[in-house]
């Protein structure tokens, strides 16, 4: 069997989902279900002391779904080592999405400081995902100090681009010894076709699901890509060639 | 004065009270949910209930919300 491992843990489903920016938790536990991944991610924030709402965690099967809190709003590793550490207490577990994300326009990674804090969390037991720029040095120094995965961007969060770095996420590919999980940009289900046909292990996907006119009928259509690409990077393409080969015979033409 | 500084904001008290399970009461706040910190250090929920509390304590409050 094709199985994902992330940290001695299978995963049936190739497929992540981020649980933001849902219209209701109704619609976000339809579009989890039906996407069949196996993982999701969630955020960490104040309390709204003056105005209760509704706690999203309680429509998440935690029986079923693997919660793994990111670190998003840190600017630096300092802070994304206190929101690891409060994601611990309030999760229990210790799997992290480490994003670290200074710049609030394009909320592109801070590599150095992503490095730093992932050495950290690595000593200190946690399950660290780290979110990068399509970065192969730093993503080969990111296993070396042993991150459970490698996670570059195909284009800038939310922006639905599609698969805009790779060439450099072919080459993160060739040099892992961890898995390679596409996070971020991918927009259409055929841009997480593709980025799984180039062979990455997995894809983490939110704002394409979330943000369409039919979020559960997107989450299987993701479903079905992700199933599709992986099978067709097993499967192995086929040459690409620059004249015409034909499909047909080139014998017995009805012809003298 | 029994203020505590409670997600950034100052919050005055007539009477403090005394334990985080108690303040999160009094502020109707499900504490199933949350993980706090109080000046700089995080308070487990199991701790909760033997977690004191006194004036000009900055208090932190988090629950998960969606993200990606």
């Amino acid at each position: 069997m094709d199985k994902l491992v992330i940290a001695g843990k299978e995963f049936g489903s190739r497929l992540f989902i981020g649980t933001g920016k849902y219209s209701s938790n109704q619609i976000m536990a339809e579009s989890i279900a039906a996407s069949k991944t196996d993982m999701v991610t969630v955020a960490l924030r104040r309390v709204d002391i003056e105005n209760e709402n509704d706690d999203m965690l309680a429509a998440i099967d935690r029986e079923k779904y693997l919660l793994l809190p990111n670190t998003s709003g840190a600017r630096d590793a300092k802070e994304a080592i206190r929101l690891a550490k409060l994601a611990r207490a309030a999760s229990g577990i210790n799997w992290l999405k480490l994003e670290v994300t200074p710049d609030p326009y394009y909320l592109l990674p801070d590599g150095t400081e992503t490095l730093k804090a992932a050495k950290a969390l690595v000593k200190d037991g946690f399950v660290v995902l780290p979110y990068i720029n399509a970065d192969p040095i730093l993503a080969k120094k990111l296993q070396d100090v042993g991150t459970a995965t490698v996670m570059p961007l195909a284009s800038p969060i939310g922006s639905n681009q599609g698969l805009k770095t790779r060439a450099a996420i072919e080459i993160i590919i060739k040099q892992a010894t961890v898995p390679v999980v596409v996070d971020a940009g991918l927009g259409l289900p055929s841009h997480a076709a593709e980025a799984m046909e180039m062979g990455s292990d997995a894809v983490l996907v939110n704002t394409a699901i979330a943000a369409a006119a039919d979020p559960v009928l997107m989450a299987k259509a993701f479903k079905q890509a992700v199933k599709a690409g992986r099978n067709a990077f097993l499967a192995g393409r086929a040459a690409v060639t620059t004249e015409a080969n034909a499909s047909s015979p080139l014998t017995g033409f009805l012809r003298d | 004065m029994n203020t505590l500084k409670i997600n950034g904001t100052e919050k005055k008290f007539d009477k403090l009270p005394s334990t985080l399970v108690e303040l999160l009461d009094e502020m109707k706040i499900n504490h199933a949910t949350i993980v706090a910190e109080i000046d700089g250090e995080i308070i487990g929920r199991d701790d909760f209930h033997q977690t004191a509390i006194n004036t000009g304590q900055q208090i932190e409050l988090i629950r998960f919300v969606g993200g990606g």
